[in-house]
This record gives structure tokens, sequence and C-alpha cells, in this order.
């Protein structure tokens, strides 16, 4: 393999493997340590959390719990991965719930979300990065 | 009565804000909004605006409850009152059972709200929205309660190509509409009907029973590979019929078309929309020498465009100039009558995640909607400002 290709490669691979800007410092994404899944795409978990779709990539229902709409990890998340400010997430929510599309994950705090993933097979969250994560698995966001 | 059901509303939502409410799976939402409008001119949506006027109310309570992992149920009860429009009793905004297949198919059966354009079915929704009033001549509030919901069944999915193709969205349904009693279409009839028992000596009647006619429709939306931008079109078709005494009204089967395109990016919205709307409407006197038969059709044409800006997390601004026009029988777009053009400024304070405050003023040219014959008694001007404020609160 020429060395042009190799950088290219390794150049491709940091990209893809990138963790979602921000997120080693203020969030983590967790899911239960049954799920098999080790990354996921930041447009999947925002597919998740905006409750487009019910399933993992891996074909696993997924059961997302957020965090309450003061919390600061939360907006920092939703900027990030949802790619909107938490009051943008707040009205997306109230026109589905009031039109009757769909409503919002649980909301929970941080203790509860971990609790919450814990006990869900299905559990997807995400609590602030110096959290304590025992018990559950942090997942990487990859941007593609 | 109003008054007190929105109270015991804001109790609710002052004691529940903190978290929706959740009972194993069921999950409690409400929200309830007060409104002022105060115009320059003439008097706005039935109501006394240019003397100021409070008579603008909503509140709703919904319960949803994820009955499976593809079932859930839940019924939205609401209270509404605008100047004459809708009125104190609880009524059923929405009660449906959503079925989930995959994401590819879901099925809603009930009285569901009906999706046309980017907020026909969150029209009613204040808190969702930075606007008090959205354009009215695309989304007019008088109207709202007709077009929200329709008895039926929807079937609709969504088909995500990846980031290369985007999502595209589907949704059809059929059904039918009941039109409230308390609503401008009706109240728009009952004004015709005195000239035209008069002109045929027919015995004075007002409508006392609810028209009601049959939907079909669908809506294809689009969001492209470029982030943030959504395209999408609705078309539905619609008739309507009913009766006041000895003379019957109907809409004979139209077709109702609205296009529209979306741009959301950070801090950033802005959205356009054009709805065409031809009713080919007629009353029928049926007289004791036979049925005479007035056709009285209208052709709305209507556009908007609109764009916001949020300057921080509790403060946001925008400004959106609506377009209409009744050509219906070829007549003349250019007289007051037939046009309404709105330019209008806008801006939104929330205090928390639950309380807000709007703020909007209106700069009309034309009365074709939302000004009424007798409530402007000595005739309408052209030029009105109206100034709509509202504060609320959701959860």
């Amino acid at each position: 393999m020429k060395p042009l290709h190799v950088c290219a490669a390794v150049m491709f691979l940091s990209l893809a493997s990138a963790t979602v800007g921000g997120q080693d410092k203020t969030y983590k994404i967790i899911v239960n340590p049954s799920n098999p899944m080790v990354s996921i795409t930041r447009e999947n978990v925002s597919r998740i959390f905006l409750k487009k779709t019910t399933k993992f990539p891996n074909g696993l229902n997924a059961s997302p719990v957020d965090l309450p709409a003061n919390s600061g990890t939360r907006e920092s998340f939703s900027k990030d991965v949802l790619g909107k400010t938490a009051a943008s997430v707040e009205a997306y929510w109230q026109q589905l719930i009031f039109s009757g599309r769909d409503v919002p994950p649980p909301q929970k705090k941080e203790g509860g979300v971990l609790d919450f993933v814990r006990s869900n097979d299905n559990g997807i969250g995400y609590v602030s990065a110096s959290t304590d994560t025992t018990g559950v698995k942090v997942v990487t966001v990859t941007q593609f | 009565m109003r008054r007190v059901v929105v109270g015991l509303l804001l109790l609710c939502a002052s004691s529940m804000f903190a978290q929706e409410q959740e009972l194993s799976n069921i999950q409690i939402h409400g929200f309830a909004a007060q409104g002022l409008l105060y115009s320059s001119a003439n008097n706005y949506l039935s109501t006394s605006s240019s003397s100021g006027s409070l008579a603008w109310t909503d509140g709703a309570v919904s319960f949803s409850d994820q009955v499976s992992d593809k079932l859930r149920v839940g019924l939205q009860m609401r209270v509404s009152q605008l100047g004459e429009f809708g009125g104190s009793n609880l009524q059923v905004d929405w009660a449906s059972g959503d079925y989930r297949a995959n994401d590819k198919l879901r099925f809603s059966v009930g009285k569901v709200k009906t999706v046309v354009g980017l907020f026909n079915d969150t029209q009613d929704v204040d808190a969702a929205h930075l606007w008090a009033l959205l354009p009215q001549g695309v989304y007019p509030i008088d109207n709202k309660s007709f077009d929200l919901a329709h008895y039926g069944a929807d079937f609709y999915g969504e088909i995500a190509s990846g980031n290369h193709a985007g999502t595209l969205s589907y949704r059809a349904y059929a059904g039918y509409r009941t039109l409230d009693l308390g609503s401008g279409y009706v109240k728009e009839i009952n004004l015709t009907l005195p000239s035209l028992q008069q002109a045929f000596g027919l015995p004075d009647a007002q409508i006392t029973s609810s028209p009601s006619g049959k939907v079909f429709g669908g809506d294809l939306r689009w969001q492209t590979p470029l982030k943030g931008l959504l395209v999408g079109a609705s078309a539905s078709a619609e008739d309507m019929q009913g009766s006041a005494g000895a003379i019957s009204f109907r809409a004979a089967r139209n077709v109702v078309t609205q296009e529209y395109a979306k741009f959301e990016k950070g801090k950033f919205f802005t959205a356009f929309e054009i709805k065409r709307m031809p009713v080919g409407f007629s009353l029928t006197a049926n007289t004791a020498g036979g049925p005479v038969t007035v056709p009285n059709p209208v052709d709305w044409r209507s556009w908007y465009v609109m764009t916001s800006y949020r300057a921080t997390e509790k403060f946001q601004f925008g400004t959106y100039y609506s377009h209409l026009v009744d050509a219906g029988g070829g007549q003349n777009t250019s007289l007051s009558g037939n046009h309404s053009k709105d330019w209008t400024i806008a801006g939104r304070y929330n205090f928390n995640p639950h309380f807000y405050a709007k703020l909007e003023e209106h700069f009309v040219h034309g009365t074709d909607t939302g000004f009424y014959s007798d409530s402007n008694p000595n005739g309408k001007k052209p030029r009105t400002n109206i100034l709509a404020a509202r504060i609320g609160v959701a959860f």
C-alpha cells in the first residue's frame, strides 16, 4: 500500500471514529451492558432521542431516557447531537405532544437515568462526563 | 366558566410543571394561554379589539399511554375561546390509537389531527410557536376548529435513506369533519342568510346543527440531505353540506393544495408556504316554486414567508409577511375586501421552560379574513394595525 493511501486511510479512520465535539467534556452516552453496541453515529442517537426510530442500528429496540429540560448537560447534548437548542427541542416535543403524534422520552435526574439504563436492556441515556457510570456501558458517538 | 377552567389548568400547571407527570407509562401534559388583542381601526376576529379585548383564551390537557412498544393511545381535551368563536365547553381535541408496525408504517385511528403543511396540526398549540397569530392567510384562527382534525384513519411513516438522500415521510388519511357552530365559516354563512331569506320570502333561520363533510388527503415531505432543510406538499379533497331552515348549502368537493419549505439551523429558522383553496360554495333556497341555487364561489390563494432568530436561550424574535387574495368568481382582488396582506413583527420571552410571554404587531391591509361585518357595523377600513400579546404555560 502506498504511503499516501495509508495516510488517507488513517485520516479517514480518525475522522470516522472521532467523538462528537464536546462529548468528552460534557456528557457520555450510556446503554445497558447487555447491548453489544460499542459505538453509534450522532445521526442515529438523534433519531432515537427524537423518537424518529424505535431501534438501535443493530436492530434491538431502543428506549431513550432524557434529563430534565433545565439541565446544563441536556443543553450540551441537544446542541451537539440533536443540532437544536434545548428550547427548540422543547418546542419540537410540544408540537408532537399536543397534536397527538408522540410523547417525549421520560425525563429523569442523572441517578434516575443510570437506574433506567441499568435495569432496561433497551435503555439509552446520557449523563454528565464526570458521572460515575458503573453498571452501564459508555458508547462512543461517531460523526458518520 | 371559561376563566375558571383556565384557572384550574394554571393551578394544575403550577403544581406539576417541574416534570411531566408519569403514572406508569401514562404521560400527562397541558398548556394554557391568555391573549390580548388591540387594533387601531376595525374590530378583529369578532372581538371588540379596537377597545382592547381579552376574549382570547386557550387551554388543553392531554393523556397518553404507551400500552406496548407498538401501541399508544391518547386523548386531549381542549377549551378555546376567541371572541364569539369556540366556547367554554371542554371539547375533544384529538382521541386516537396509534399503532407502529415499524418506522415505515404506522396507523392512527380516531379523531386525528390533520397534517397539512408545516403547522396545521399544531396551529392551536400556542406554546410551540413564536407567533401569537400564525400567518392568517394560510392558518385562519377563526376556522381552526374545522381544519385541525378529522374523524377517520391515517397511515403514515418515513423512509430514512441515510445522509445521502435524506428522509422521506408520507401520510395519507380519510374521514370526515364537522364544522363547529362557533367557527368563522358558520358565522360567515349565518351573516349571508338574512338577505337570501328576505329575497325569497323565507322565514328567518340560522344554522343550528353542525355541517359536515368527507375529507381525503395526503402529505409528502422530504428532509433533504442539506441538514435542516425540509420541503413538502399536502393535498386534500373535501366537501361539506348543511342547512339553515329552508336554505341548504354545500361546498362541492374541492382540492386544497399546500406546498412548503423550511430551513432550521441552530438559532435561525425560515419557512415558506403557498396554499390554494378553491371552494365551489353555493346556497339553495327551497322555495314553494322549487329550489333556487345561488352560487357563491371562493378561490383563496395565499402564501407567506417567515424568519426568526433565537437571540438567547430565553428570547426569540422574528417577522413574517402573509398574503391572501380571494379570486373566486373572477372578482377584483385589488379591492380591500378581497385581499389581506399582513406584515408582522414578533418577540417571545421564555421565563423558564414552562412560562412564556409573546408580543407582536401586525400591519394589515385588506379585510378579507378576520374582519366580520357585524363586528364592524360602520364599515371596514382598509388598514388596521393590531397588537397581539399572549402569556402562557405548558408542562
